[in-house]
């Protein structure tokens, strides 16, 4: 059976999308195994640490890619391409927060309630990985992002100056602000000062 | 911060920092602190990293969203099986099947046995031999019917039916030629006209002084074929 069978992990991610677009099962699977990790994380970091809403953006993302597979650029490389479209759904998020800031309970209300009641869930939760998640939750969203793409998600310099569709200087300094401040507030855990 | 700088960071201790790797972290770190603070940090991003895990009803809900946009009615997506994209083309199963298949019957035409070679025989089939004899009938009635027609209309057989028996003048009778004076003549010996092939002017002409003669002998004298000579043209081409 391995004879008719192509080797998925071997394909490009272009090349397994264009599988997928013509049905092939298999194909879809190995583009999720590759990214739903990297997107949840994403998503985490970028919406307060709510594990449940992240779940919801994978879930639409990926929904959306099997609905309307041309969606996707094919003059791009399709990682970047599917994390821009998972930072302008981010965006959009943030554009509803702020209308519900505006108008009722407000946005801190949310993030405060998402993000104790999340942390509260935490398995693995340390007070410093507590402190981790609520400094980055605290930090501006482009240099959240920044961060969250770099070091989760692992992407280039080149690749985010993509798909933020900003220049590659603006991505170090973001980075290089974003780390510093973290650090920063987790001075208090640096355990060259506890001793 | 770059891959080969978070190397650094992750696996070093600051005491044991060479010259060049502390100028390649200088602008992240330039103290002890600062260098355990990242290294920290990342050793925290680290562990988050790998606490996503997947959930299994957000993958089986995609699953059915997928099978319900992309599976046919039969439930068997033939094209996606037969031509995989991204699969060279003789590792594509449509390719592999027609490839056994021509293989099969390749092979089958060595184990076929050939009958003996047959030397040249015209086998004309019955029904065909049947047609070309029914054609030639109809020929013949063709011709016949022509010959009828002309009796009819406008030569008008004249028999002359000259009878010298009794008053010694001759009695000129005029009678129709029919199919049954014909019959009528064949039947007689004496004037034999029994083959009617062998029929000409000539023949007419013949029977004619036999009959001047013969005075006993009705002779039935029938217009010369020389007068109409489109009749032997079809008697011609039919016998």
């Amino acid at each position: 059976m391995k004879f008719f069978k192509p080797k998925y992990a071997s394909q490009t991610d272009e090349e397994l999308l264009t599988a997928m677009s013509n049905g092939d099962k298999l194909a879809f699977d190995e583009i999720y195994k590759r990214y739903a990790g990297q997107l949840r994380g994403y998503f985490q970091n970028m919406l307060w640490r709510d594990k449940e809403k992240a779940e919801d953006f994978v879930h639409d993302l990926f929904a959306k890619l099997i609905r309307n597979p041309s969606y996707f650029d094919v003059n791009r490389s399709f990682k970047t391409w599917l994390f821009a479209v998972a930072s302008n759904m981010c965006k959009n998020e943030y554009k509803k927060q702020e209308v519900r800031k505006n108008t009722s309970t407000g946005i801190e209300e949310y993030r405060t309630i998402s993000s104790s009641s999340n942390v509260m869930n935490e398995v693995h939760d340390s007070q410093f990985k507590m402190a981790f998640e609520e400094s980055l939750v605290k930090l501006d969203e482009k240099h959240r992002e920044v961060f969250t793409l770099r070091h989760f998600d692992g992407l280039s310099m080149k690749e985010i100056a993509e798909i933020m569709e900003i220049n590659e200087g603006t991505v170090k300094s973001r980075l290089f602000y974003a780390t510093k401040q973290l650090s920063e507030q987790l001075k208090a855990f640096n355990p060259a000062l506890n001793y | 911060m770059e891959d080969y700088q978070l190397k650094i960071l992750t696996k070093q201790s600051f005491d044991y920092l060479t010259d060049e790797e502390k100028t390649q972290l200088a602008e992240w770190c330039s103290n002890d602190d600062e260098f355990q603070g990242l290294k920290s940090l990342f050793a925290i991003v680290e562990t988050s990293r790998s606490s996503f895990q997947e959930n299994a009803k957000t993958k089986s809900q995609l699953d059915e969203l997928f099978v319900s946009k992309y599976k046919s009615a039969n439930g068997i997506n033939w094209r996606s099986f037969l031509f995989p994209s991204g699969v060279i083309f003789f590792r594509q199963p449509a390719f592999q099947m027609a490839f056994g298949i021509l293989l099969v019957f390749g092979v089958s035409f060595f184990f076929v046995k050939q009958s003996p070679v047959q030397l040249a025989k015209n086998n004309v089939p019955k029904s065909e031999k049947k047609k070309s004899k029914s054609d030639s009938e109809n020929k013949k009635f063709q011709v016949e019917k022509t010959l009828e027609t002309f009796s009819d209309s406008e030569s008008t057989a004249i028999v002359n039916e000259r009878n010298v028996s009794n008053s010694g003048t001759d009695e000129i009778a005029s009678t129709i030629v029919s199919e049954d004076s014909f019959v009528k003549l064949e039947q007689t010996d004496e004037a034999k006209l029994a083959d009617f092939e062998g029929y000409t002017s000539e023949t007419f002409a013949a029977d004619y002084s036999l009959a001047e003669k013969d005075k006993d002998f009705v002779a039935t004298h029938i217009q010369p074929v020389s007068s109409k000579p489109s009749v032997l043209d079809l008697l011609y081409t039919a016998y």
